[in-house]
């Protein structure tokens, strides 16, 4: 039996338990395709907002 | 990977009974939530807040409530990760996600963490300054301060010294006594939306920094890390979660205690704030020398606080990811990786502080527009990580209603970074009008 599967529904009854660490489930977290793209879009934003902020620090740095 | 199986559930624990029991038990579980939140109250936190209260007076006041719960909401996701995963954050992140997000996540991390880290010795340096310290000497105190903090062997012990650091946080108090503000016109601002000025960009871009300064990413892998270092296990949670919420309520009280001291201070006179350890001058003038030390004492110990946990955060995120010993509980022999990162961000950052003519303020502004960037980003990946019921079973699992407070802070995150990306885009985008 794995730690996540103790017969416990509330948090009480969980640590009334005491378990152990959770088990580490075998591979990745599925992504479905929509939760992949939207990951890989937030990722092509955050890229963007670091280069601009990076640019702007190099534009006001010149600037003095 | 295999799946393992569970080999120790001991039925015979029972809760502790008594006060003395009880409160001993409380002891040993606090710690992480205090020193994270505390940590939030760093160098760039007093920039901010002191800047928000020169400005505005007491108007922004009301921005801090809501960050009470936002803060609270986004950490506690970590104590039951950390508690019931015994990983830190980076570590999770590489097993759930596969090494391509992983090299991502731990390389926003340790950008924005080292660009921290420098901002704290730029105010260590200004801090110490007051008492006449010369800026290498005070970088060679801080490294040398910093890694004597970790270098004991021991979780509990780096824990301890940490703890005796809280405290010193509330030094700007007695200057706030002293100033005599105005407390029930600062309690009802905090109540009270007021936007001074209306929507103009200035206030969206205080408020966005605001928010970025509480909460921060290497907040999440920090505590998590100190959490799986602690051992803390799942049965911890409710006295980790109080731990938490003890560290937002000095988070709360520290930026309220600079607001108003700065607000006081400076608002509505003529003379500009330029830099927070101007406020330790200009108290010496108004209240007599020791305000003036002991708020910069305090901005001294929001350097040291901050730079430990963004070195920390960085070093345990490294040797987590290269699958080697990273623990305040190993030597330097047993974990060079560790400690050699946590050396090497402090002696760098030192460094770029100790450049002639380094733009330091510039260097505090953007690295605070990093961390409000990075931050939404960081919280979807832990929300994933929360939603995952393989992992953490139906119980620790998020609730329904978790995830629709969660889902709406990261919408309004993501909203106040997108006013940030346009205004960086378009710095006339928003009219300007006068406050």
């Amino acid at each position: 039996m794995r730690t996540q599967d103790l017969p416990a529904r509330t948090e009480a009854e969980l640590y009334a338990l005491d378990p152990d660490y959770v088990t580490q489930p075998e591979g990745k977290l599925p992504l479905t395709r929509t939760a992949f793209w939207s990951l890989v879009a937030l990722r092509v934003y955050l890229i963007a907002l670091i280069g601009l902020v990076i640019y702007r620090f190099a534009v006001y740095a010149h600037a003095g | 990977m295999g799946v393992m199986i569970v080999t120790h559930v001991d039925l015979s624990v029972k809760p502790a009974r008594g006060w003395w029991p009880r409160a001993l038990r409380v002891m040993s579980i606090v710690g992480p939530g205090i020193i994270v939140m505390t940590g939030d109250n760093d160098v760039g936190a007093f920039a901010l807040y002191t800047s928000a209260g020169a400005l505005y007076g007491f108007n922004l006041l009301w921005v801090m409530l809501p960050l009470l719960p936002i803060t609270y909401f986004a950490q506690e996701m970590v104590v039951r990760l950390g508690c019931a995963t015994g990983m830190g954050h980076a570590a999770m992140i590489f097993k759930r996600f596969g090494s391509f997000w992983g090299w991502f996540s731990l390389g926003d991390l340790m950008i924005v963490n080292f660009a921290t880290i420098v901002t704290e010795f730029i105010g260590i340096s200004a801090g110490l300054g007051f008492f006449g310290v010369a800026p290498w000497l005070s970088v060679a105190l801080t490294i040398a301060f910093l890694f004597a903090m970790v270098s004991t062997g021991a979780y509990k012990r780096f824990e301890t010294f940490a703890l005796i650091l809280v405290p010193l946080n509330f030094l700007v108090l007695p200057a706030v006594f002293a100033l005599k503000p105005n407390y029930a016109a600062a309690a009802s601002h905090y109540f009270h939306v007021t936007l001074p000025g209306g929507l103009n960009p200035d206030v969206i871009f205080l408020i966005i920094g605001l928010v970025g300064t509480t909460i921060a990413p290497w907040q999440i892998f920090f505590q998590q890390s100190a959490i799986a270092d602690k051992q803390l296990r799942i049965r911890d949670i409710p006295l980790a979660r109080l731990d938490l919420f003890l560290g937002n309520l000095v988070v709360q009280l520290g930026a309220f205690a600079l607001i108003v001291l700065a607000a006081t201070l400076y608002f509505g006179t003529r003379t500009p704030l330029t830099e927070p350890v101007q406020i330790a001058t200009d108290l010496v003038h108004r209240s007599g020398y020791a305000y003036g030390a002991l708020y910069a004492i305090a901005l001294i110990n929001a350097g040291l606080i901050g730079g430990v946990a963004n070195s920390l955060a960085n070093a345990w995120a490294l040797g987590e990811v290269a699958d080697v010993p990273s623990s305040l509980n190993r030597s330097f022999t047993e974990a060079p990786l560790f400690y050699c990162t946590y050396a090497g961000c402090l002696a760098l950052a030192g460094a770029i502080v100790l450049i002639p003519h380094a733009p330091l303020e510039l260097i505090t502004t953007s690295v605070q527009a990093l961390a409000a960037i990075i931050l939404p980003v960081t919280i979807v990946f832990l929300n994933l990580l929360l939603n995952d019921r393989a992992l953490l079973g139906p119980v620790l699992v998020n609730k329904p209603w978790q995830n629709v407070v969660n889902w709406s802070m990261i919408v309004l995150l993501f909203g106040l970074s997108a006013i940030l990306a346009a205004q960086t885009i378009a710095p006339d985008l928003f009219p300007k009008t006068s406050t």
